[in-house]
């Protein structure tokens, strides 16, 4: 992305559009400001130069002024404030009870119509319309609350995508929420198993060794029980009673049926997500970071797309992206189908792979649905069976891989890499063609996996897909 | 740069890439992370290492797993696990560092500094996977390579805490296929590990020790110097250790491994350590010296002895023709004091400093 789009255009919620829950939007107003006042700055200028006129003293310029470099800001912002979301929802991890398109509406509020200025303070939010005096706002946008808090150029300063993040972290409305929903689908066991002991460090002394008494007694009876039960059941009278005693030479006494209790409470006290966070963000110190260049003194590898005659390039790289699509998928249905033949519990469910996946692509039945269809016991075998999410990984990755292959080869032909290549250069090269296939072929395959009830899939990886399994099941049909 | 983004923000926006545990593996991580030295050295290790061991145990499991199905065609080796417990793979002459937490949450990897700076324990990739025990599911969180670990941390002048570096999750490639493509498309030649290693074997017993002072409170807290092992990495599983104290599962008991030379043979020692709190904030030490490998006894007239700090003799006793073990007797004190030591054979003397 160039770096002046980010500074045009804005990522508005969008409960409307059923996958994303999210979508850009051109600012006129902004892409007009950039144009006229900013296009001329350069690298990390052009983000000093937006900031000086949003915080301009009054006198200096005009709330108009102020106002659209605000736009440019608040579009550039709404990047980050959508990534950290993004994040947030990737560090809680999988199989959890929110996804980010939960956070959004307590963070990616901007309307990207209103202007707004911020009081000589930066703490109040001004609507500014036309040439009356700015009116205080009722409603706050968050994008604006971020720049009004934003220190520019102090020591050790942030970048303002990290400040963001950090603001972002700490908005109360959604610490509130992944309070109630981050940790939900963990049980208060479990998250008392997963303490460790620099998070402790937040809680009392009592607490800490009623901790250290549970994990004594309820981790050594988990690892030795045997796999039979996933949730992490109640503890036992027995185990109870062993904490107890344990308690007690450790001069801590809880009266019996207090015990339960106590630990469900440490338990609720755990799912504020705080005690999991840093404390002290680790900030990068990368002296740059202000003003999102390029470090300059890190061995740099960029692959000269002037001297790769970059249209033929390109031209090469579709090509090969496309074969790589197809052969990527045939593959990846002949790895999933060998991995269930291999695996003893689901050998005999390895035919029911194609048919399965034609009911998820073909006729758009959820997991649950495709179940009992197939003979499966639950949503959760038909998951593992299936594993959509995980095919679409493995094409991917394959797909990459033969792309790379493939450029790799002619950039060593053509003397720009050396032969066998650099790590750094590999990683480079796999990380532009991996951009480069998410953009045209997987992003979207995952949107709509991801879009839930009633979704249909139209995407290049489906329709590949689907004819691919349709071939495989009349194959089967004619030999079978 | 690619590799040095500046970015809090690090993450994957794909499905993320989740190895499913079946019950067998879990199963077999639990066996695993069973101590295989018998119930003694089992009750030497604390639950919390334990877990650890299970976590681990499971991560390797999966992780082997995920090369499997992506890698079929490569060979996977698997190693004994490092002083830290930590596992390790080979697959194609790359080694893989499996690292295992159980979540991400707080946005800092911690890498046991072992693992990272002894030459026979590094890898060429550090592999971080999120263990979620109750979900039976474990995440490759991301990679990454030894070379850039290593200019993360001189570039940081990063020093470890507790025996671990810290950094930040961002800096770790969030990408595990590049993975596959390193090992496709590289040879392990082209990370290399350790400028030099020199041949254990061959260096002076006296020059390999460390003139540091071990803090032994430290250890129950579970913060342990690297140079000390647990007892159960050192000790021959066959080898009769008796091994016995009060109070099992507050101690801490920890090891290190002295070589005395060529009086001994192929023979080396072993001194062992072992600390757990009393009352009034007191620390009670055990201090015994132990054969290792095959021998059953300590060769005779080796001294063992204990000194104050200012080289004042407090006790000392001498092992005889068939002693499986010598032993100083225990004391106790506050934190803070230290003492000394020392082995005495053959007109050659080792010492060693601890602070409690």
């Amino acid at each position: 992305m160039a770096a002046s789009s980010r500074y045009g255009s804005m990522w508005c919620i969008s409960p409307a559009s059923e996958t994303l829950g999210y979508k850009k939007q051109l600012i006129p107003s902004a892409q007009e400001f950039f144009q006229t006042h900013i296009a001329s700055s350069q690298g990390g200028a052009v983000q000093s130069a937006l900031l000086s006129y949003f915080y301009a003293q009054r006198s200096a310029v005009t709330p108009g002024i102020q106002a659209q470099a605000g736009f440019c800001l608040r579009c550039y912002v709404s990047d980050s404030i959508l990534k950290a979301c993004q994040t947030l929802d990737h560090l809680f991890g999988s199989d959890k009870s929110f996804t980010y398109r939960d956070l959004l509406p307590f963070v990616l509020n901007d309307d990207g119509r209103t202007p707004v200025i911020l009081d000589r303070d930066r703490k109040v939010q001004l609507a500014v319309v036309g040439d009356a005096p700015p009116q205080t706002m009722t409603y706050h946008f968050f994008s604006i609350d971020v720049l009004g808090t934003f220190k520019m150029g102090t020591q050790p300063s942030l970048s303002l995508d990290n400040w963001t993040y950090l603001r972002t972290k700490q908005n109360t409305d959604l610490k509130k929420f992944l309070r109630e929903f981050g940790l939900q689908h963990l049980s208060d066991w479990a998250l008392l198993n997963r303490a460790r002991p620099h998070q402790l460090k937040q809680l009392s002394e009592r607490d800490r060794r009623l901790i250290e008494v549970f994990h004594d007694v309820y981790r050594r009876d988990r690892r030795q029980q045997l796999a039979g039960s996933r949730r992490c059941p109640n503890p036992s009278t027995i185990q109870l009673q062993e904490m107890m005693t344990r308690l007690r030479t450790k001069n801590l006494t809880i009266a019996a049926g207090e015990l339960t209790s106590a630990l469900k409470q440490l338990a609720a006290q755990l799912r504020q997500c705080d005690v999991w966070a840093s404390r002290v963000p680790l900030e990068v110190p990368d002296p740059d970071t202000g003003i999102e260049a390029i470090r300059t003194d890190l061995p740099s590898h960029h692959i000269d797309a002037a001297r790769m005659e970059q249209q033929e390039w390109l031209t090469f790289f579709h090509q090969q992206l496309q074969l790589a699509l197809n052969d990527a998928i045939v593959q990846g249905l002949k790895n999933r189908i060998v991995a269930l033949e291999r695996s003893k519990k689901y050998m005999s469910l390895a035919p029911q792979l194609i048919p399965g996946l034609q009911l998820y692509y073909e006729q758009g039945l959820s997991l649950k649905e495709i179940a009992p269809v197939l003979g499966m016991s639950s949503r959760d075998q038909a998951r593992r069976v299936l594993n959509p999410g995980d095919l679409l990984n493995q094409v991917r990755a394959q797909t990459v891989q033969q792309v790379l292959d493939r450029m790799l080869a002619r950039a060593q032909k053509q003397g720009f890499a050396q032969t066998p290549p650099e790590p750094s250069y590999l990683r480079l090269l796999a990380e532009q063609v991996e951009a480069i296939a998410d953009q045209e072929i997987f992003q979207e395959a995952v949107e709509e996996m991801r879009a839930g009830q009633g979704r249909s899939f139209t995407s290049e990886y489906a329709q590949q897909l689907r004819a691919h399994l349709t071939t495989l099941i009349h194959r089967e049909q004619i030999h079978g | 740069m690619a590799n040095f983004s500046g970015s809090l923000m690090n993450s994957r926006l794909l499905p993320p890439e989740i190895i499913w545990l079946e019950p067998e593996q879990i199963d077999q991580a639990k066996k695993l992370s069973e101590h295989p030295r018998g119930r003694l050295s089992r009750k030497l290790t604390t639950e919390a290492q334990q877990w650890r061991r299970y976590l681990n145990a499971l991560a390797l499991l999966s992780f082997e797993q995920w090369i499997r199905d992506r890698l079929p065609a490569h060979s996977i080796e698997r190693s004994a696990p490092s002083i830290d417990s930590v596992y390790r793979v080979e697959v194609n002459g790359f080694k893989f560092c499996l690292l295992a937490v159980e979540h991400v949450l707080d946005e800092i990897v911690q890498i046991p500094q072992a693992v990272v700076d002894q030459p026979e324990q590094a890898a060429h990739f550090y592999v971080l996977n999120e263990v979620s025990e109750e979900q039976r599911l474990v995440t490759l969180r991301g990679i990454l390579r030894f070379d850039e670990l290593i200019d993360y941390r001189d570039r940081l002048q990063h020093q470890s805490q507790d025996g671990c570096y810290s950094f930040p999750l961002a800096f770790m490639d969030a990408e595990p296929n590049h993975l596959l493509f390193y090992c496709r498309s590289l040879q392990p030649a082209a990370i290399p590990l350790a400028m030099s290693v020199s041949a254990p074997t061959d260096v002076s017993p006296l020059t390999t020790l460390t003139n540091t002072t071990t803090k032994l409170t430290q250890w129950l807290q579970d913060r342990v110097d690297r140079n000390w092992q647990t007892i159960d990495q050192i000790i021959n599983p066959n080898a009769y250790l008796a091994w016995h104290t009060r109070s099992m599962q507050s101690d801490a008991s920890r090891g290190k491994l002295i070589n005395l030379g060529v009086q001994f043979g192929q023979q080396t020692i072993v001194l062992l350590v072992n600390v757990s709190s009393e009352a009034e904030g007191k620390v009670s030490v055990l201090v015994q010296l132990h054969p290792t490998g095959e021998a059953l006894y300590l060769s005779p007239d080796i001294r063992l002895s204990l000194q104050s700090t200012a080289g004042k003799m407090l006790q000392e006793v001498t092992s005889r023709s068939q002693d499986n073990y010598i032993q100083l007797k225990p004391f106790k004190g506050k934190p803070g004091k230290r003492f000394r030591v020392g082995i005495h054979f053959g007109g050659k003397t080792v010492e060693e400093d601890f602070e409690l």
